[in-house]
């Protein structure tokens, strides 16, 4: 009785949880967001794709490192999918938020198990759903609405950006590429939050 | 209307419910989405500017204005890239994120009184508080650690960040971690001194409940968004 007690609390997240989850999600946004209008602003359409997939996760993963850590509890993978998937939802994509229900329940399937959130390992495994999921944010319209989109796509780029963005987005050695550059970013990204974690936060007996 | 709500403190000159501006959000928000043309754009960017300063935030309205017309004038030059996210994400996003800084004209009790009458969960309550906290102390803190770096000549020129941008992202990453750690340690702990996880009904000293004045600029939002979507329809 007592352990099961403990055990549930254990698992329930306490207000510290909550904050943390919050601040740690709108650092992520705001690195990302300020990423992505640079990139844009540096390259062509199709040459972020190179960029951007890399770029994002190596920028974001120690900040998710040190968050999972401090949480340590089931919800924090999903719940950070989530909270993105509203947000590119609200900035002009409704059919993100069912790719991000997906990928949340997906994400915290691979993270089921016992401290898994303590396991670095894990946790940069898991966090590369999340990128995966983002990816999809961007292959789904040209699944779905291909057309629609690509005429909405035209009064804004020229032939050969649409012609390449297409290309990047539908064919599957493309989108295999893309994904391999989103896991190689959260890996890298990953072992250096992991030294920053080691040698920074755990030291300062913080987290 | 009783006494104790005659003596409730208004947040903003038109003295709204929370759950009219999140009202006026989503709707700015899809009729956002929906529409294409740049005049309709203009057109909700200049109702959500009329919008927020009718909330007594007229030097936000300024500054998303000047932000918008930037983005718009710069979305005409002839520069990679520049036309893509910039003109078809940011130009959209601002005219809904207009309408939401009339949030920040509010308490985040009034917030929080006003969600919890939906009977939403309380740390969903509490996340949303946060982002409207913490969104507006976060360029602060960005500020005060850059400042810090500075001071202490780690990186005198910007050139120095190009050549080292690893240990530029470390003297970054370093501080913020441990202050948004702080944060939130702090920020619980005065949460729960004050009586948060009490579990009954949440009041405040903000006036929270609809009123005429709600029911009168939820009217004029819908008309407005929806002539703006109809006049898209027509052109």
């Amino acid at each position: 009785m007592k352990a099961e007690v403990e055990s549930s609390k254990n698992t329930r997240w306490v207000m510290r949880d909550v904050l943390t989850f919050v601040i740690f999600n709108l650092i992520i946004m705001i690195l990302i967001t300020v990423a992505k209008v640079v990139e844009d602003m540096l390259l062509a359409p199709q040459n972020t794709f190179f960029v951007g997939s890399w770029l994002f996760p190596l920028l974001a993963t120690p900040f998710y490192l040190v968050m999972a850590d401090r949480i340590g509890k089931r919800g924090v993978l999903s719940g950070s999918i989530l909270i993105f998937g509203v947000l590119y939802t609200f900035m002009g994509g409704p059919y993100c938020a069912p790719v991000a229900i997906v990928g949340a329940v997906i994400g915290e399937l691979v993270m089921w198990g016992k401290d898994s959130y303590h396991d670095i390992k894990r946790v940069i495994g898991g966090y590369i759903v999340y990128w995966v999921t983002f990816g999809f944010y961007g292959i789904i319209p040209y699944v779905l609405f291909r057309e629609a989109y690509m005429k909405q796509l035209e009064t804004y780029y020229n032939a050969a950006d649409v012609t390449a963005m297409i290309a990047q987005y539908t064919e599957l050695p493309w989108i295999l590429l893309m994904m391999a550059l989103f896991a190689a970013g959260t890996i890298v990204g990953g072992l250096i939050g992991s030294k920053f974690l080691k040698k920074h936060v755990r030291k300062a007996k913080i987290a | 209307m009783n006494d104790m709500e005659e003596t409730d403190i208004k947040c903003g000159l038109l003295g709204l419910d929370p759950r009219t501006h999140l009202l006026s959000f989503f709707l700015v928000g899809i009729v956002s989405m929906l529409i294409v043309n740049l005049l309709e754009t203009v057109l909700l960017q200049a109702f959500a500017t009329a919008y927020l300063t009718a909330n007594g935030r007229t030097r936000s309205a300024t500054r998303t204005c000047v932000s918008f017309t930037v983005i718009c004038g710069l979305s005409f030059l002839p520069l990679p890239g520049l036309y893509g996210v910039l003109f078809v994400s940011m130009l959209h996003m601002i005219p809904p994120f207009t309408t939401g800084c009339a949030f920040f004209s509010l308490s985040p009790s009034a917030i929080m009184c006003a969600l919890d009458r939906w009977h939403l969960p309380q740390k969903f309550l509490v996340g949303i508080c946060m982002i409207f906290r913490f969104a507006s102390i976060l360029p602060f803190e960005m500020r005060s650690i850059l400042r810090g770096i500075r001071m202490r000549g780690i990186f005198p020129s910007l050139l120095g960040i190009v050549r080292h941008p690893a240990l530029a992202y470390e003297c970054f990453y370093t501080p913020l971690v441990m202050r948004s750690l702080r944060l939130s340690n702090e920020l619980a702990a005065s949460a729960e001194l004050r009586g948060i996880g009490i579990g009954t009904g949440r009041t405040s000293v903000y006036h929270v409940g609809f009123t005429l004045r709600d029911a009168m600029c939820a009217l004029v939002v819908t008309a407005a968004v929806a002539g703006i979507y109809a006049l898209e329809a027509v052109l």
